[in-house]
């Protein structure tokens, strides 16, 4: 485990993307290590690029941004495991989902039967180790992001970021997902950035809430979630959650006047 | 598309494509640069002034196609239209320039231009796939078709022909008689690239040229080109000749007539003083030099009057001539015996 | 009727049916326009032919087919490696790239005697001509399968800092294979165009020549019977080739299912 220093820490960061575009003006954040945050804001708000510069994918205008204490790119090759979920699948079709799942770790180097079973592991964690040796286009959609999710989880990541993961999905197969991400997050307790525009689906999830503004973004609000662990399906008929998500909604139009 | 669609889209294609191919046409042509100096000329034969030329509006349209672009091979008939042989006779002649693949035999044998000019074998071709044309007069007794060594081969023979690297166009009867007559000991034969480039960088390259053009560019280029004739193995098909379609000789004698005995004219003056006719061809032909074409003439006369047009007349055909080719095109495998047809290939009856 | 008899039928029938037709109907039009010989031969003509002219053309559909397969080849592999300099150095594909089209509407006339200079007459000559006319589609089937990448890949490749080399065998490369294999089934056909052509200028040189020497032979005797059995003889070659190509495409494409449409999202 990581010393119990903030594993983000931005201050004051802007992102400009080339051509003008003014994505995050004045973010400040600290996060610790082992807190699940979820970050919720209008469209373009910026949400998604807070984790490109945290996965190192982007580096900041201006401000500073360091992951473990190192700036992100440096920190993503060796002070801090690192895994990313994107909002497609992202699954090489050409492999069958036990490659792809083992796909990290090939790239890191180390032997095929470390890595076959370390796959393995990650797939009965999502409950696909029966679909180990399908290729991806023999799965339906909630069976291929939950594939992508294997493939984050391999690494046994300390940092994970997933950028809207489960937008795709039907409400159902969503639920589900959301479920079982959290009794993932439960039994590891790696630090979480969840971007999504469902609000319902931040407050199960997470132990706070960013609310973010309208381009160019800013942080507009932090709220606790005080609801216990492990979160079940429940907690979303009580009436605290709705009121929650009520809270929550507020202040996002608030932010996005 | 699959598999399935895609050969049923491929054959009939490619056969369309044929189909498209040779509809456009196979006019086979020896390609023929001239090449022209000047000589003095030989007696010339005064044709007298037009005093009795008929009006305009009477004159009979004809149009004559070439076997290629116009060179001192064609001179003859632009002499004829140059010096108003074709216009005293009635006629208003129109010469179409000919080029690479012209399909002249399949144009005359349409009707889709009135006469045309092509050598002896592409008649006889013709005949044997059912082309109904005839040759009415042939002004080249002599061909000019001859294959360029260098000097410093030793060479001095078509028989002789060995070690060396020989550039011929399959799209020629030539060709395929050459590798059927000559032995061609370590000879190994290429396509004829289209100009004298490549002998003049080898000397061990030999060629495929017309006798008053190719030795001309090549000496002009410092080359040392050697002639050897393809008459002098015999093979000696009419060349450059004058003809129509079965229909216009049974329909139009006259008309024909009045054409063969205009062209015969043209050639006569051709080889005497060519210079009107060869302005008239590089008009037509910009690419060809007059210095080019004035050589051509030059060594074409001794083509055209050979002992047996001194003897019967320019333009004289016979039937040994004829025979002798079809003979030659059916052993070297050009043609099928059974289809040849050496009779109908081409008739004296205008000449006299 | 098993079901491997009705789908061998299924694919046989409908282009026999087809040939048929073609054949019938290439027949009664010589009959009835009365089509001389010496423009189009019926049938029959081009069959017999054929048949008397079985050992030449026995000879030039496999020479003819080895220098095609051979500039197909040489395509296939330069093709890619250009398009791997591409993908790799951006500033390389944007000076040179447009050039390339250059090789799309190459005057064969004007480029072959160069070609000939290089390479020398016979097969090189041909394969040169091959090579030169079924290039094209290779190199922008392989530059467009390199770069076109969903740009999430690229990220999760760069977010578990894959190495430059890694990226280009684990990734780039495995997505090029279904646009090559498109390109390829076009190259083939085009290869095979190259080198009757290229017999034309290169060819000859031995005992046995190939298709394009022979139609260019039958040509200038005015021999369309033959002309047309060597038609025939190339756009058998040509079917040969492509299925080939085709069903080699379609087994590697097997794994790459669902590659085209991207693995994107679902209900």
């Amino acid at each position: 485990m990581i010393a119990s220093q903030a594993l983000l820490s931005a201050q004051d960061v802007a992102l400009v993307y080339r051509g003008g575009v003014r994505a995050l003006e004045s973010v400040s954040l600290e996060l610790p290590p082992g807190q699940f945050v979820s970050l919720v804001g209008p469209s373009g708000c910026g949400k998604s690029s807070i984790l490109r510069l945290v996965a190192g994918l982007t580096a900041p205008t201006a401000g500073k941004l360091l992951v473990a204490g190192e700036p992100a790119r440096r920190a993503r090759r060796g002070a801090v495991r690192l895994a990313f979920v994107f909002q497609d699948p992202t699954l090489l079709p050409w492999r069958r989902v036990e490659d792809n799942v083992a796909l990290p770790l090939e790239l890191a180097g180390g032997s095929r039967s470390a890595r076959m079973q370390a796959a393995r592991s990650a797939l009965e964690l999502v409950g696909l180790a029966d679909f180990a040796r399908h290729f991806p286009s023999q799965l339906s959609g909630g069976m291929r992001m939950r594939a992508s999710l294997a493939r984050a989880l391999v690494v046994q990541p300390e940092l994970l970021l997933l950028d809207e993961p489960f937008a795709a999905l039907d409400d159902i197969t969503r639920q589900k997902l959301n479920t079982e991400l959290s009794r993932l997050w439960a039994q590891r307790r790696w630090t979480g950035v969840f971007v999504t525009h469902n609000i319902a689906e931040a407050v199960f999830l997470s132990q706070r809430i960013i609310v973010m503004s309208a381009r160019p973004g800013r942080i507009i609000a932090d709220v606790q979630v005080p609801f216990e662990f492990p979160r079940t399906m429940e907690l979303r008929s009580r009436p605290e959650f709705a009121r929650l998500c009520g809270e929550v909604m507020s202040l996002l139009e608030r932010g996005s006047r | 598309m699959n598999r399935r669609t895609a050969i049923a889209g491929f054959l009939p294609g490619f056969l369309l494509l044929a189909l498209a191919l040779l509809l456009h046409g196979c006019g086979n042509n020896s390609s023929a640069r001239p090449v022209a100096t000047a000589q003095p000329a030989r007696e010339p034969q005064q044709s007298p002034a037009p005093a009795n030329a008929p009006a305009d509006e009477n004159l009979i349209p004809v149009t004559l196609q070439l076997n290629w672009f116009p060179e001192a091979e064609h001179g003859g008939y632009y002499a004829a239209l140059a010096h108003g042989y074709y216009r005293e006779a009635g006629l208003d002649v129109k010469i179409l320039p000919g080029g690479p693949d012209s399909p002249v035999v399949q144009q005359v044998a349409r009707g889709m231009v009135d006469f045309g000019v092509v050598n002896a074998d592409n008649i006889l071709f013709g005949r044997a796939q059912q082309a109904p044309i005839v040759a009415v007069m042939a002004p080249l007794q002599i061909s000019p078709r001859c294959i360029l060594v260098h000097e410093s081969t030793g060479i001095r023979g078509l028989r002789d022909l060995k070690n060396v690297t020989l550039a011929v166009s399959s799209s020629n009867a030539f060709t395929q008689y050459l590798r059927h007559e000559l032995k061609l000991d370590n000879v190994k034969i290429v396509p004829y690239s289209g100009n004298v480039t490549h002998f003049l960088l080898n000397k061990n390259y030999a060629q495929q040229a017309y006798v008053f053009s190719e030795p001309f560019v090549a000496r002009k280029a410092g080359g040392d080109p050697r002639v050897l004739m393809l008459s002098e193995i015999g093979f000696n098909p009419y060349t450059s000749t004058l003809f129509t379609n079965d229909e216009k000789i049974r329909d139009k004698p006259e008309l024909v007539e009045k054409m063969v005995k205009a062209s015969i004219k043209g050639w006569e003056k051709y080889v005497n003083s060519p210079e009107k006719a060869n302005e008239a061809i590089h008009a037509a032909n910009p690419q060809m030099d007059l210095d080019i074409l004035a050589y051509g003439a030059r060594t074409l006369e001794p083509l055209v009057y050979d002992q047996t047009a001194e003897a019967e007349g320019l333009g004289t055909m016979s039937r040994a001539r004829w025979q002798k080719l079809a003979d030659q095109l059916i052993a070297s495998k050009q043609m099928k015996a059974d289809k040849a047809d050496v009779r109908g290939a081409y008739t004296t009856k205008f000449l006299r | 009727m098993s079901e491997a008899v009705r789908a061998a039928a299924r694919a046989v029938l409908p282009p026999a049916v087809f040939l048929i037709l073609i054949v019938v109907g290439w027949q009664l039009a010589i009959v009835v326009w009365q089509l001389p010989p010496y423009l189009v031969p019926s049938p029959q003509d081009v069959w017999a032919s054929a048949q008397e002219h079985a050992a030449d053309l026995g000879w030039a559909i496999p020479l003819t087919g080895a220098a095609a397969l051979t500039g197909f080849g040489l395509s296939l592999v330069c093709g890619t490696l250009l398009g791997l300099v591409f993908s790799q150095f951006k500033w390389v594909q944007r000076s040179i790239y447009p050039y390339a089209i250059f090789l799309q509407t190459v005057p064969i006339v004007a480029v072959a005697p160069l070609l000939i200079l290089w390479f020398g007459y016979g097969f090189q000559g041909v394969v040169a001509v091959s090579f030169i006319l079924s290039l094209f589609p290779i190199i922008t089937a392989a530059t467009s399968g390199l770069t076109q990448i969903d740009p999430n890949l690229v990220e999760l490749f760069a977010v578990h800092n894959a190495t430059r080399l890694q990226e280009l065998l684990k990734l780039r490369l495995p997505n090029a294979v279904p646009y090559l294999v498109t390109g390829a089934k076009i190259s083939c056909g085009l290869a095979v165009i190259g080198a009757i052509v290229g017999e034309i200028y290169a060819g000859f040189q031995g005992e046995h020549i190939g298709l394009g020497t022979l139609i260019t032979r039958a040509n200038a005797a005015l021999d369309t019977s033959y002309v047309f059995a060597g038609v025939l003889g190339s756009t058998l070659l040509s079917i040969a080739i492509f299925a080939t190509v085709s069903v080699l495409g379609t087994t590697i494409l097997a794994r790459w299912h669902g590659a085209a449409g991207r693995d994107s999202t679902t209900r």
